[in-house]
């Protein structure tokens, strides 16, 4: 049988997010972390009100690796529990099924023995 | 897990809108997030699983204790032994030293403590001084002081009871069973005359019981007084069919009853157990929730008198069943070191006073004491299935160790092992183990017990909790005697309101000047007659 702390490396799903958005960006060389840090932008400015998008459109814009990463962190959590909760889908899942059978041989096996 | 994921979502969701309060102001969305963030939250404390604990509301808790329903996996807690299973008496048992005594007086501390308008009954069966001193010291002292031995007691009548009751008792406490002939006379002596004591509605005590017997004057001018008076005719003739018998004939029947019952009439204890007007009324006790000291060293008399108060507490209860409906408070009897003062009553006694809220609680040391009340040990079996809770503190003897492991059942135990390192072929064996081992009942410090009690929860569930637990001493919240009470005597006698046969009948002089009276009397309303009848006649 096994349990939540036998699947422990799927936590690690919960932090993808993050860890991507967390790559820098380098010239025609490494663009996917810069991508993915707009994409979340642009989803908190479809959720900003229309006078407040100027403001963080020109911090994101203007400002460095940093201040990209600081401005996406909304989104970024946003993320992270839809992450989270596909974890622990895919958890449930793989315990679910393993734990069904593992659980039927051995009563099967108890049942025998009192028998 | 699903609530540490909501728990998690509630948290990111609260940060989340923190941020968005930030960038956006004061917007819908502003408010919007908060709220989800709480009812994530919510959601989260609402699918934590709770294990369904039989959380006892009331009870006596005991701090040093561990649940061992699964032995393997036992829960080192506190535990808080159901009140109401506590009111269902108990069945305590334990070499000498183990702790029974302290055991009886913590619990009566505890009820002395948390329902202290619950009175109690302690009935003690070692006698020691100790004892009592440490009764004193936990509880307080008693409102009544009871013994058999010593002089300066509380005094009761053993005949106070209705008529049935007095015979049940006098023919199991004074009849001698071993000779079928006399237990049959014996039994019909008093039979017949008891219901004729009984009849005048004024108290009466065993020595008058005893003149009736032994003095057929005495007889003849109460069924005579009784006849005076209209009282029941059916009763009157049994009794008078009783005492047609040849006079020697008869008291040689009734001889061993005579004999056994003397000591009582005449005896030490007679003052304290024949009061006309006693200053123990136990029913009265009882109902004022007041709280009694038995001190009842075993002797073949302590014995006696023992079966006789409680039979009393028996017509106690039934009075409660019958007639007490509403605001019972729970009366609990302990019956301390008790082994030898079973018999055979006792298991219907248990029932009935379990069913009236005064749960019995008896503290012995040997299987073999209950298993001697009865042939094929069906007290034993009828006491362990009346009562409550088992406690089994330190057994000395392996039979008795053997019965009670028994009495805590067994568990499943499966052990899953594997063939090999690199193998996942399982192995499953499983056994069923003793949840308690006769030998680790021998192996008990004084005051550690193993036991078994219901647990109530609301909704009426009930379950069957094993623990390993030790109880804690009683502690001293009074200051300690320095001997025993001593016990203003109530109305003698000879001053109180009684029937007074053996004050009037006790020696040859009274009774001959009781004959003489009777004879006046007689001659009286024969001559009242006759004059009567001149009348008539010279009428016609």
């Amino acid at each position: 049988m096994i349990t939540w702390w036998n699947l422990y490396p799927i936590y690690l799903f919960s932090i993808f997010p993050t860890i991507i958005a967390a790559i820098p960006t380098i010239p025609n060389k490494l663009a996917f972390g810069g991508i993915f840090r707009q994409w979340l932008a642009n989803k908190f400015i479809s959720i900003l009100p229309e006078d407040k998008v100027f403001s963080y459109h020109r911090f994101f814009m203007q400002g460095d690796t940093l201040d990209e990463f600081i401005a996406i962190l909304p989104m970024l959590l946003v993320t992270t529990i839809f992450a989270v909760w596909i974890a622990y889908l895919l958890g449930t899942v793989i315990i679910t099924i393993n734990n069904a059978v593992s659980k039927r041989t051995q009563q099967s096996i108890i049942e025998a023995h009192r028998r | 897990m699903l609530s540490i994921v909501l728990m998690v979502s509630g948290v990111m969701t609260l940060i989340f809108s923190g941020f968005y309060a930030y960038w956006a102001g004061l917007a819908l969305l502003t408010f919007v997030f908060p709220i989800v963030s709480l009812l994530l939250f919510f959601v989260s404390f609402k699918t934590v699983k709770r294990v369904e604990a039989f959380d006892v509301q009331e009870g006596w808790t005991i701090d040093e204790a561990a649940e061992i329903t699964n032995p393997e996996n036992p829960i080192v807690a506190p535990a808080t032994l159901d009140i109401k299973s506590l009111d269902l008496g108990m069945l305590v048992i334990g070499g000498p030293g183990a702790g029974k005594s302290m055991m009886a007086m913590a619990l009566q501390e505890f009820n002395y403590k948390f329902r202290p308008e619950c009175g109690s009954a302690y009935f003690e069966g070692k006698g020691d001084f100790d004892i009592y001193q440490t009764y004193v010291k936990a509880t307080g002292y008693p409102d009544f002081f009871f013994s058999s031995e010593l002089e300066h007691s509380d005094s009761i009548n053993v005949m106070d009871a209705p008529t049935e009751t007095i015979i049940d008792m006098f023919s199991r406490v004074f009849v001698d069973s071993t000779n079928g002939y006399y237990e049959a006379s014996q039994k019909k002596a008093i039979r017949s005359t008891v219901p004729l004591l009984k009849l005048f509605g004024t108290p009466v005590i065993l020595p008058d019981l005893w003149t009736v017997l032994t003095n057929s004057q005495a007889a003849n001018d109460l069924i005579r007084k009784a006849k005076a008076q209209n009282l029941d005719s059916d009763i009157i003739a049994g009794c008078e069919q009783y005492f047609e018998q040849e006079e020697e004939e008869r008291l040689n029947n009734i001889d061993g009853l005579l004999n056994k019952m003397h000591p009582f009439v005449t005896g030490m204890v007679s003052s304290r157990i024949n009061a006309y007007e006693p200053t123990l009324d136990i029913a009265k006790a009882v109902k004022d929730g007041k709280r009694i000291y038995f001190h009842l060293p075993l002797t073949d008399m302590a014995l006696a008198v023992a079966t006789m108060i409680t039979e009393i507490f028996g017509v106690v209860a039934k009075d409660r069943q019958l007639y007490q409906f509403n605001d019972r408070q729970a009366y609990p009897l302990h019956f301390d070191d008790w082994g030898k003062f079973f018999y055979s009553n006792f298991g219907p006694i248990t029932a009935r006073c379990r069913s009236a809220r005064m749960p019995i609680s008896f503290y012995f040391q040997s299987r073999g004491q209950t298993d001697a009340v009865e042939l094929g040990n069906v007290f034993t079996v009828e006491i362990t299935d009346n009562i409550g809770a088992i406690w089994a503190l330190r057994i000395n003897g392996w039979e008795t160790a053997k019965w009670l492991a028994e009495q805590f059942g067994t568990y499943e135990s499966a052990a899953v092992s594997f063939r090999g390192e690199d193998t996942e072929d399982q192995m499953v064996s499983v056994t069923e183990k003793p949840r308690v081992r006769a030998d680790a009942l021998r192996d008990l410090n004084a005051g550690e017990a193993y036991g078994m009690i219901f647990a109530t929860k609301e909704g009426g569930k009930m379950t069957n909790k094993r623990y390993k637990l030790r109880f804690p001493m009683p502690n001293n919240n009074e200051i300690a005697p320095t001997y025993w009470p001593e016990i203003e005597q109530g109305t003698h006698n000879d001053e109180a309101e009684g029937l007074h046969l053996w004050r009037d009948y006790k020696n040859a002089e009274a009774t001959a000047e009781r004959k003489k009276e009777a004879v006046a009397e007689v001659l009286e309303s024969d001559f009242e007659e006759d004059e009567e009848l001149d009348d008539e006649e010279l009428f016609l």
